[in-house]
């Protein structure tokens, strides 16, 4: 335990990073009791664009290393590792229409009947929502179905659209949504029932990284810049920004992060350690 | 016939399961060239040595396990462009269980050959 230690820790974190952040914070505090730790927390793509901005933080963790790739290296950083995986799921609850009906085989017809409404995230923010719709692209050439992707496309509209995949658990729990697209760790966080996709359409396996690369996504930046993203297997990155004003202290906290510790908070909430 | 017939193939009943050879395949993986988990995965479904589709989380577990036994360590390695990722390496405790498994298999295929040569005298 380094008692003595003072300073301030800054980290700017993906949503779907809320629990396991908070978990391994209250690991760091055990060995740094007189640091102050600020949590802030977006969609991945709202978290790097914030940073582009001139919000500063000393420890970035981010849904989907393509982020740090396509928006923060070389400026803001220089390394980045991928410490988690996921997969895709679809999230109901009990009280969903047709929870009792829906399946791995028939979610698309489901979610695409009269009473049904779903939601997933903004995908010029989260990646959780530029992966939903990959799911959808790659579902259609998966089931067979003709126009699958235009038809679930139209029917979650903008009222169904939510800035980052954390929210949607709580249109779920408040039954603004019957079914959400959201990752695996989050259904499990928060109890909820859900589909397991199958493994050529739920962006988890390396074993089908070419096939998941099929399906292309375009985001547009805040500076309307539009960025093409690949479906790739799902990873959560990790970095110390240039400009951390505490270095030591990030660094302290990753290798709390990347610990058997820290891996044992990561698989307690759902996501696999790698 | 067995009883669980489906008419459409000789038998209903599940293949024999053997051992599973994710952990030995894994080592020999490693003993050619240190890797990363994401190569693995991919190394691994292509192998003949599996049977069947490995799950990336199963084969992360088992990296993990297999670590915690002190078969394999794993540092952090980065190329010029991409991410950081852990790279497994094998450790000599690790050589050591692998020429253990070689050994097994060799003695479980001399077993499985007397199986099947006094099947095929019975049938005879």
């Amino acid at each position: 335990m380094r008692e003595g230690q003072k300073g301030l820790l800054k980290i700017l974190h993906a949503g779907a990073l809320r629990k396991p952040m908070k978990e391994i914070v209250h690991l760091f505090r055990e060995q740094y009791p007189g640091v102050e730790v600020r949590l802030d927390y977006s969609g991945s793509r709202a978290c790097a664009q914030a940073v582009l901005a001139g919000q500063d933080a000393d420890v970035i963790a981010l849904a989907d290393p393509h982020v740090f790739e396509d928006l923060l290296v070389p400026g803001h950083v220089d390394v980045f590792f991928v410490f988690a995986t996921d997969q895709m799921v679809l999230a109901y609850d009990e009280f969903s229409f047709y929870s009792s009906k829906i399946n791995q085989d028939n979610w698309p017809d489901i979610l695409l009947r009269d009473q049904v409404n779903f939601a997933r995230s903004d995908h010029n923010l989260d990646p959780c929502g530029y992966r939903t719709l990959m799911v959808w692209r790659l579902a259609e050439k998966y089931y067979n179905k003709h126009d699958l992707f235009n038809r679930l496309n139209e029917k979650c509209g903008p009222g169904h659209i939510y800035h980052k995949s954390i929210d949607l658990c709580d249109a779920l729990l408040e039954g603004r949504a019957d079914y959400a697209f959201i990752y695996s760790s989050e259904a499990q966080q928060f109890n909820f029932e859900h589909i397991k996709l199958p493994g050529k359409i739920n962006l988890s396996s390396p074993v089908h990284a070419g096939y998941y690369a099929g399906a292309e996504v375009a985001v547009t930046n805040n500076n309307g810049s539009v960025s093409l993203v690949r479906g790739s297997p799902i990873e959560f990155a990790v970095a110390i920004p240039k400009n951390s004003a505490n270095k030591d202290l990030a660094r302290e906290f990753l290798n709390i992060l990347t610990s058997v510790k820290g891996e044992q908070v990561l698989e307690e909430c759902g996501l696999i350690p790698c | 016939m067995c009883d669980k017939n489906d008419g459409k193939t000789p038998c209903a009943c599940p293949p024999p399961v053997l051992e599973k050879l994710t952990q030995p395949t894994i080592l020999m993986l490693l003993a050619q060239q240190p890797t990363h988990g994401y190569d693995l995965i991919q190394k691994l479904n292509h192998s003949d040595c599996i049977d069947g589709e490995l799950e990336a989380a199963t084969v992360y577990r088992t990296l993990r396990r297999m670590e915690h036994d002190g078969l394999i360590v794993s540092r952090w390695e980065h190329g010029e462009f991409g991410p950081a990722r852990r790279q497994y390496e094998l450790t000599g405790p690790g050589r050591e269980h692998l020429e253990y498994w070689v050994g097994s298999l060799k003695a479980r295929m001399r077993q499985l050959a007397n199986f099947i040569a006094h099947y095929k005298d019975i049938k005879d």
